[in-house]
């Protein structure tokens, strides 16, 4: 009776879970994966999708990573994770063997910006990176600007690109931080020099120079007492690339990113 | 009954200086010059009689008043002065009765550093000092330069020394999964001996300790025997504290340096503990030198400086004033050029 009901609850739940999944990926629309921007919720005009289009295949062309825009009025139900997640494994999109992209999903409904990132785009885009290409794309969508959105998903995916997952700095933090590296440099070039200043009266000079001869040793014991080994676990070292944290998507395989509402 | 000396030329009678460039007694007005074994020899039959300047008198315990041999007029000095010059005609003189039993010097280093290249040492030591005010030397050069014959106690001993100590090697490798760590324990023992020879520690209560410390060290190979001769020229002081009180100081800098020693004397291990270190000193021996210093005391914003020229070796020590102005313009000048660096290597390392 008891292993009846077990079998049959983990039935259930199984069935359940290919529900929720044929679910999902029957609410995500079938697309051609050539086409990179899907506008679903019609934000852009022809010539935008065109001039965005051209762009993500640049993009794509300078670094081997798979790109897409979608913009949707309608999620199903969906997180936009999820949403954003399936869209890219269902559809096909990724370069290579694990599937190298990224996308950006504008949620028209729940009013959310989603990037979704796989493969070498997890490890090029750190959480920080998603951040703050989540900073300039909110700052055009709050504006209403999809199309400037768009623009800024892309070129900000370029800087970052470019620098291989390392940070590119804005102008002002450029300034900022050469400026805080002069004051560090200053002060300690003048730390330096203020000492060397106050150098004119050294300390005494050792007694070494008085010393008549060598030191004459009468007595050299050198006796073993014990020895002692401890032993310490290596950390396993962790490989994912320029703290990036990623979760599961329904088709089981790791995406990263991130999302905000605007 | 103070006497002064006043050295006299053979030849014409004035006063005779000792000349540390040529290690000679030179005459300035009949250009003569004189060795040491030519002055004892013929000036002593010239030597003015000393009592001639007899009436002295004292003042307190403070001050002394003498008679000029050369001039007849008063030379004012504290009970420490030993050599001096007359204010009136600038004579040198050397007050020979202070030199008697406990307070004649044995030996001295005569000065080899004339005062032109006492004034040298000091250009060349106050140049690449970015933060001194820059009006600094030349009123340094202006200021008041004394070569003067500073009291030493010099201490000759032999130390007896014993260390225990712990030592420890510590290896380590590692495997896939562990590191290991492995710590070897020894007790060392040391014991030995070691000898000294003078080391100097200033006579002269004066005089700051730290500054004649970072005098050291002079060349003891040109010590000589003392004579009065040599003093001529240059101001000169008895010592006002006393071996036993100055010992103090020299054995704090003997027991440091015969622990750190001792401690060197263990070698390949790791880390070295001490946990105890123990000396006695040996056969001790004490002698009154006098070693010769410039001293420049300048007046500067209303501060003192004293500066010190080993007059030997032509080591400058003492400490400087600092310019406000001139460090913030350095840092205003080092901070823009940094700024710069730093903003450059952002850029062309593809972080801008």
């Amino acid at each position: 009776m008891m292993r009846k009901s077990k079998s049959f609850l983990a039935l259930l739940a199984l069935l359940i879970l290919a529900l929720c999944s044929v679910q999902s990926v029957l609410a995500i629309p079938e697309a051609d994966p050539s086409q990179k921007v899907y506008d679903y919720a019609a934000l852009f005009s022809a010539s935008e999708q065109q001039e965005l289009y051209r762009q993500v295949c640049q993009f794509i062309d300078a670094y081997q990573l798979d790109m897409a825009i979608v913009t949707i009025d309608d999620d199903e139900g969906m997180s936009s994770m999820a949403y954003a997640d399936d869209f890219f494994d269902y559809n096909g999109f990724g370069i290579g063997e694990d599937y190298d992209g990224l996308l950006l999903l504008l949620n028209m409904d729940y009013r959310e910006i989603w990037i979704s990132t796989c493969g070498l785009g997890i490890d090029y885009f750190s959480d920080a990176a998603i951040e703050r290409m989540l900073d300039s794309i909110y700052e055009e969508m709050v504006d209403g600007d999809y199309f400037g959105a768009g623009r800024v998903f892309i070129s900000e995916a370029s800087r970052w690109a470019a620098g291989q997952g390392s940070y590119r700095l804005a102008v002002e933090e450029w300034l900022g931080i050469s400026l805080l590296g002069g004051a560090i440099a200053t002060l300690i070039i003048i730390g330096v020099m203020y000492l060397m200043h106050r150098q004119s009266l050294p300390a005494a000079a050792s007694l070494q120079h008085y010393l008549v001869g060598a030191v004459t040793l009468t007595h050299q014991v050198d006796t073993f007492m014990h020895t002692h080994t401890s032993r310490t676990a290596i950390p396993k070292s962790n490989s994912s690339g320029g703290g990036s944290s990623t979760h599961r998507s329904s088709s089981g395989r790791s995406h990263g990113g991130g999302g905000r509402r605007f | 009954m103070d006497d002064v000396v006043s050295y006299k030329c053979p030849n014409c009678a004035s006063s005779l200086r000792f000349d540390a460039a040529t290690n000679r007694w030179a005459c300035e007005y009949c250009q003569s010059s004189f060795s040491l074994a030519e002055m004892q020899g013929k000036t002593e039959e010239r030597q003015e009689p000393l009592q001639s300047a007899g009436a002295s008198q004292r003042f307190g315990a403070e001050a002394t008043v003498f008679h000029c041999p050369n001039c007849g007029g008063s030379i004012i000095t504290d009970n420490q002065t030993t050599a001096s010059f007359c204010a009136y005609c600038h004579s040198p003189s050397v007050i020979a009765s202070r030199f008697v039993d406990e307070y004649r010097p044995a030996r001295l280093i005569p000065f080899q550093l004339s005062r032109q290249q006492a004034l040298e040492s000091l250009r060349s030591f106050c140049k690449n000092k970015p933060f001194l005010p820059p009006d600094f030397r030349g009123i340094a050069e202006r200021g008041e330069i004394t070569g003067l014959y500073v009291p030493f106690w010099v201490f000759d001993c032999d130390v007896d020394a014993q260390m225990q100590g712990e030592a420890k090697n510590i290896s380590s490798w590692s495997d896939s999964k562990y590191r290991y760590t492995k710590t070897d324990t020894y007790r060392v023992e040391r014991a030995g001996s070691m000898s000294f020879a003078e080391i100097p520690a200033d006579g002269s209560e004066k005089l700051d300790d730290e500054l004649m410390q970072a005098l050291e060290p002079f060349d003891y190979s040109k010590m000589v025997d003392f004579t009065m001769e040599y003093l001529s020229g240059f101001f000169a002081h008895s010592y006002d504290v006393d071996a036993d009180s100055v010992s103090a100081q020299v054995f704090s800098r003997l027991d440091s340096f015969v622990a750190s020693t001792m401690r060197d004397q263990v070698q390949g291990y790791s880390s070295v503990q001490v946990s105890k270190c123990t000396s006695e000193r040996r056969n001790l021996r004490v002698q009154y030198v006098l070693l010769p210093v410039w001293l420049l005391m300048t007046q500067y914003n209303g501060k003192s400086y004293l500066l010190a020229l080993n007059g030997q070796t032509g080591k400058m020590v003492g400490r400087l004033p600092t310019s406000g102005k001139r460090m913030l313009a350095w840092s205003g000048g080092i901070f823009a050029v940094s700024s710069l660096v730093v903003a450059l290597i952002a850029k062309l390392g593809g972080w801008a």
